[in-house]
Order: structure tokens, then C-alpha cells, then sequence
């Protein structure tokens, strides 16, 4: 009930994203419309609007979670929600569900004139239409999150930044070695599960980060820096660890089929 | 009632004591007719730009007094036959009164005379707005 | 009333704020009790936006901690942001909201809000409800803080500088305001101000903060019968040793003649001595500020 209070205060003070989002969807139509090379305006539209779509609801995510804490602490406007009876708890959900929701919907304002007006409705397949809103809210989602965390992790100008980055390198380097083992080892699809492993858990460890920013650092940008690096750092040696884990196991157990693969001999 | 009663925080007395004091001239010099209304705290407190607080102090020691009285549920009046300065009041105040006077006269160039005759003229001229004879 | 009565409406017990190796805050404690008018005063930088932070629960302290009602608020911030009202030093709702969108929400949030009082605050103040927050003027900004803070009906009322950069009506609403809350529930007010003549006739208790410490904290009626100013002719300076029984805290002598001002004992005895020239006066709020604090330029908002 509260977060939902939160979630419309949110949505009232950038309501024009839906208008930016609505004139885009517009200028795209028009622009297949009046495009001289011709060609299927159908798969045009769908191309465009699905691109389009994609770009800007991540793009929006992205923002939003660059400013929906960050802006609000150094323009000390971040008290007026923590001066209410609201549960931090509440504060970052609503702020998140708002986001998110922007992001997703906007998007999907900027793909409806060239999807009904450009007559792409009539072969678009649900199926197709739930992956790429999925995509958009998966996306999104991650971005929303990673942006609220660095853009704390900037704004609040300390020498931490140093560790953050090596975090993040030390993270890089680790991926890399774990991807490449797996190749070493031929294991392309369990790589790519690997890099799906990360992510979750990446994303799960943005998500807690976010939290106790709003939870323990507050109005501190310092202190909440200090958690987000602190619980980042965390997510990530564990999303390593668990990624070393996986593939660990996945070499030992199955070294039979990599092996063959090496092994054939060469077709020219 | 702000025209008639002023107080200055910068004082060195304390604003209730001012109040207290300000009343009791007001009431002395029949500014304020036995029996009339005062106005409630909350009015005076913010005519006034002091604590309640601070009215309810100044209201307190002048029902002590007998200066005021509270009829209740109705409002704090003034007494009807309101006590007089005790004498040793009165010299303080006339003394505190007479010292600043003195000191303007005295910047000014005035003689005793002059100051004399000026001081008659006020007096007469606040009795008569007062319209106690 | 009820049992919160029994605590201090603030507990400020031994705050301390680093930042890094700066030292922001300084082991402060008071105490606001009930019904009080406490007004926090200090320069810039003196640690009084880390003070109102921690009092709020927007920041952990580096040492010690602060209670309101009872409860610490670091911990139970938001159930206690039930029973507090808050004006924030910078406005700080929304831009893009108008009020009536903001009073919907900051009533939607607590279980009582007073509807009539509310409406007849808004009457007052003749705030526009329908042009967004961050169009209108410094003082419907504030008064309508003022308004929002008050709508549940607050136990403990907290103003960060609420008059800051308001003209002189507008201050006075402010303060016509708050006297009125005061005679009619009584409730607790923590304020921290730059406009002292302002708060003067308001405060009961007075706090200086001062380079992150507590300089002094008491009742301002007892502060002020302790300090006076003596003031002396050209020329005739008393000398230290004269003054040294009165605790002089700051001496000084100009063209005009000089002027110490003491903070104990009784400095009128010093004109039973042969001395016509000499003075003693009470001081204002404001000078004792400057007495204690230093230079005069930064005083005033």
C-alpha cells in the first residue's frame, strides 16, 4: 500500500518519459512510412519498433536507476521520504517497481504506432511479443539496478572508487579465466550457463546492495558507498565461487565428450 | 492590547516578567478597567510573537497578585478592585522611570522646570485617555 | 497524557560525527522535554546538519546516539516518523508534485491526519494547490512543509531553519504558526535558526553548537540573566583583574570606548565603585550568539 504510494510519487515526476516514449513511436512510423527504398514495411516496423523498443526501455532503466537515490541525496531531497512513516524496505521496492515498470511501458507506448497503425499486429505472435517484453524487463531490471549502484558508488567521490574498480576487474579476470577453462575444456554450453550463473547472481547481489543503501547508508552518501562496495564485492567472489564450482564439476564430470571433440581429426 | 503592552526580548528582564509588569502598569494607569476581558493566551502569545508559555507565567503571577482573575471556563479578567503597587514596587519602577527621564532631559539642555512641566503634561494627557480622574 | 511523557521528547546522548579525520561532531548531549521549545543555534559548519541527521535517523553516527520519544531513532525511524513532524532546511518534496498531490500523499501515509486543520492552515497561508511544488515561492514552500509536518499532529515537531531566505511576512506566518500549535497542543519544537530575534521570544531552551561542539545548552531566561555587557568610557578600561570575578568571555575596545561581555556573578556591582562611565547592560539573544561564537558577518541569513 505504501510502496504503491511511493511508486506513483515516482511515476508523477517523470511522466514525460510516456510522451518521449509516445512522440518516438510516432516518428518511427512515419519514417518507415516515407522510407524510398521501399521494401516489407511490416518487417521495417518490426525491426525498428522491437530495436527501438529494447534501446530506450533500457535506456530509461538505466537513468531512472542512475538517479532515482543518487539525485535525490545530492539535491537533499532524499529526506522528504525518509522524514515519512515509510520502511526502507518500501522506499527501494517502490522506487525499483517504478523504474522498471517506466521503463517497460514507455517502451511499449514507442512500439504501439508502427505495431497497430503499421499493421504489424495482424502476424505479430504472442510468443514473440512476451520474449521481448521479458527481455525488456530482464534487461532493464539488471541495468536499473547496476546504474543505482555505480551511480552511488561515483557520486559519492571517496577513495573506495579505487576498490570498486579493482572489484570489478578482479571480477572481469576471474570470468574470463572461469570462460575460458570451460573452453579449454570444450564446454561451450556450460560457458554459457556459467555467464548466466553470474549474472543471477550478480544481479541478486545488485539488488541487495541497492537495499542497503537505502536501508543502512540513508541519507550518507559515504556510508551507503561503503555498503553497496562492501555487499558488491561480496556478490561477487561468491558469484565466482559458485561459477569456479560449476565448472569444476562440469570438467570433471564430464571429460569424456570435450575430449572426443579435440580429438576428431582434422575435415581439409 | 500590542499598542498598549510592548515587550522586547533583548531585555534584560524576562518577557514574562515584562508581561507581568506591562499589565499591571496598564491596569495602574487604567488602561485596562476593572472587571474588563484579557485576551486568551493564545491571542496575547501571538500578538505579542512570545511563547503561550510565557503569557501563562505572566497570567499566573498576576492571578497571584489579584491583579487578574480567572473566571472559569469563561476567560481571566481583571480584578475587580486590583491591588496597588506595594510601595517598595512602586519606588523601584518610579525610580527606573524618573533615572531615564532624567538622563533625556538632561542630554537635551532641559532644567528641572522644564522637565517638571513636561511630566505634568504627559501625566495629564495619559489620565485623561485612560479617563480615570 | 500518555505514557511517552515519561522521556524526554529528545535524548541526545554523547553524538559524535567523523567524517574521515574530520571531526564533525563532537560528543554532544542534550535533552528537549516535553512541551519545550528547544532552538539549536550555529554558524555554518558547525556540525548542526550532522546534528538534525542523526536526530532524524537519516545517518548513522560515528559514536553515541539520539532518542525521540523513548525510542532510538537510528532503529525505529519509521514508526516514529508517525508521531514526528519534520520541515527540512532545503524544500525538499518533489518538484513535479503540487500540493494537493503531496497532501494526498503525506496523509495517505499516516492513520490520522487532521482534515480541518489542515484546510484552515492552507487558508491561511493562501498556498496555490494546484501549480507544482517547484514553482512555488521560498515561503509557500515552507509553509506548506510547515503544513505536511503538521497534518498528523505531531508529538515533536523538528524545524531545520524553516524560516531560511523567507521575507519578513512570510517568517512571520512561520512563526504566527507555530505559536499557535504551541497554545493549542503543546507540542515539543526543536529548531535550529539563524534568525535569533526571531526565536527569541520563542525558545525556552537554547543550544550553541560550535566548531562540532556543544558550547553551551540552558535555559534562555537563566542564560541571559548570566551574561551582561559592561561598557566603559574611552580611555578608562577596567582592568583584567577587575573583571576576571565576572568571567569575561569577550573584551573590546574601540574609538568609543570598550566593552567586555561577562558571563558570572553580578557585573552591577562594579558601579558602586567611582566609575559613572560604566554600563551594564542586558544582552539579546544575538549578541550573546556573537559574544560566544565570534565574528559577526556569518550571523546573519
Amino acid at each position: 500500500m505504501t510502496t504503491l504510494a511511493v511508486f506513483r510519487r515516482e511515476w508523477i515526476g517523470r511522466r514525460n518519459v510516456f510522451l518521449l516514449g509516445l512522440a518516438m513511436g510516432f516518428i518511427q512510423l512515419i519514417a518507415i512510412r516515407f522510407d524510398p527504398d521501399g521494401g516489407s514495411v511490416h518487417d521495417k516496423a518490426a525491426f525498428m519498433a522491437m530495436g527501438t523498443g529494447t534501446l530506450f526501455a533500457w535506456v530509461v532503466a538505466a537513468l531512472f536507476g542512475a538517479t532515482m537515490v543518487g539525485r535525490d541525496l545530492e539535491e537533499r531531497r532524499f529526506s522528504f521520504l525518509l522524514n515519512q512513516p515509510l520502511q526502507t524496505g518500501e522506499i527501494f521496492a517502490g522506487k525499483v517497481a517504478a523504474g522498471i515498470s517506466l521503463a517497460v511501458l514507455s517502451a511499449i507506448l514507442l512500439c504501439l504506432p508502427p505495431v497497430l497503425l503499421g499493421g504489424l499486429w495482424r502476424q505479430l505472435p504472442l510468443k514473440e511479443v512476451s520474449r521481448i517484453v521479458g527481455l525488456w524487463l530482464a534487461g532493464g531490471t539488471v541495468l536499473l539496478l547496476l546504474f543505482h549502484a555505480v551511480s552511488i558508488q561515483v557520486r559519492s567521490r571517496s577513495s573506495w572508487l579505487v576498490l570498486d574498480l579493482a572489484t570489478w576487474a578482479g571480477f572481469a579476470w576471474g570470468a574470463r579465466l572461469l570462460s575460458r577453462r570451460l573452453i579449454g575444456g570444450g564446454a561451450f554450453e556450460e560457458m554459457l550457463q556459467l555467464w548466466l550463473v553470474l549474472l543471477v547472481v550478480v544481479t541478486l547481489g545488485l539488488a541487495v546492495a541497492g537495499y542497503l543503501q537505502v536501508a543502512e547508508g540513508r541519507a550518507d552518501l559515504h556510508r551507503s558507498h561503503r555498503w553497496v562496495s562492501v555487499t558488491l564485492a561480496t556478490s561477487l567472489g561468491l558469484a565466482l565461487l559458485i561459477g569456479w564450482v560449476q565448472a569444476t564439476w562440469v570438467l570433471g564430470h564430464r571429460p569424456a565428450a570435450p575430449r572426443t571433440l579435440t580429438a576428431s581429426p582434422r575435415i581439409r | 492590547m500590542k499598542a498598549l503592552l510592548q515587550v522586547d526580548p533583548a531585555e534584560a528582564a524576562p518577557l514574562w516578567r515584562q508581561i507581568e509588569e506591562g499589565v499591571r502598569r496598564l491596569v495602574a494607569s487604567g488602561g485596562l478597567a476593572a472587571g474588563a476581558l484579557m485576551p486568551s493566551v493564545r491571542d496575547l502569545a501571538r500578538e505579542l510573537g512570545v511563547n503561550p508559555n510565557t503569557v501563562v507565567k505572566a497570567y499566573q503571577h498576576l492571578v497571584e497578585a489579584g491583579v487578574l482573575a480567572v473566571r472559569r471556563g469563561d476567560g481571566t479578567y481583571v480584578a475587580d478592585a486590583p491591588p496597588a503597587f506595594r510601595a517598595s514596587e512602586r519606588a523601584a519602577l518610579l525610580r527606573e522611570g524618573a533615572l531615564r527621564f532624567a538622563a533625556t532631559a538632561l542630554t537635551t539642555g532641559s532644567d528641572l522646570p522644564e522637565a517638571t512641566t513636561f511630566l505634568a503634561a504627559a501625566w495629564k494627557s495619559i489620565t485623561r485617555k485612560g479617563g480615570k480622574s | 497524557m500518555t505514557s511517552h511523557q515519561a522521556f524526554p521528547a529528545v535524548d541526545c546522548r554523547n553524538l559524535s560525527v567523523r567524517y574521515g579525520r574530520i571531526q564533525a561532531l563532537d560528543q554532544a548531549s542534550f535533552t528537549v522535554e516535553p512541551g519545550q521549545v528547544y532552538a539549536l543555534l550555529g554558524r555554518n559548519g558547525s556540525g548542526k546538519t550532522s546534528l538534525v541527521r542523526c536526530l532524524l535517523g537519516h545517518q548513522k553516527p560515528f559514536a553515541g546516539g539520539v532518542d525521540l520519544l523513548g525510542q532510538d531513532v537510528w532503529s525505529r525511524r519509521t514508526e516514529l516518523m508517525r508521531r514526528v513532524g519534520v520541515v527540512a532546511e532545503e524544500p525538499d518534496a518533489p518538484p513535479a508534485m503540487t500540493p494537493r498531490q503531496l497532501l494526498r500523499f503525506c496523509a495517505g501515509l499516516h492513520s490520522r491526519w487532521d482534515v480541518a486543520g489542515t484546510d484552515a492552515r492552507l487558508t491561511r497561508f493562501r498556498v496555490p494547490l494546484d501549480v507544482p511544488f517547484g514553482k512555488l515561492s521560498r515561503g509557500q514552500k515552507a509553509q506548506l512543509a510547515l503544513t505536511l509536518a503538521l497534518g498528523p499532529g505531531p508529538e515533536l515537531l523538528v524545524l531545520d531553519d524553516p524560516t531560511l531566505g523567507l521575507d519578513p511576512v512570510a517568517r512571520r506566518e512561520v512563526y504566527d504558526e507555530l505559536l499557535r500549535e504551541l497554545a493549542d497542543r503543546g507540542t515539543t519544537i526543536f529548531i535550529t535558526t539563524h534568525d535569533l530575534a526571531g526565536i527569541e521570544g520563542i525558545a525556552d531552551r537554547v543550544g550553541i553548537l560550535h566548531g562540532g561542539r556543544l558550547l553551551l545548552d540552558g535555559s534562555l531566561e537563566e542564560l541571559k540573566a548570566r551574561h551582561r555587557r559592561v561598557s566603559w568610557a574611552p580611555f578608562r578600561a577596567l582592568r583584567p583583574e577587575e573583571l576576571a570575578p565576572y568571567a569575561p568571555l569577550r573584551v573590546r575596545e574601540g574609538g568609543l570606548g570598550g566593552e567586555a561581555v561577562v558571563s558570572q556573578g553580578d557585573p552591577t556591582r562594579l558601579l558602586d565603585g567611582d566609575r559613572p562611565d560604566l554600563q551594564v547592560q542586558a544582552l539579546s539573544l544575538e549578541e550573546l550568539f556573537v559574544a560566544l561564537v565570534g565574528a559577526e558577518s556569518e550571523v546573519a541569513s
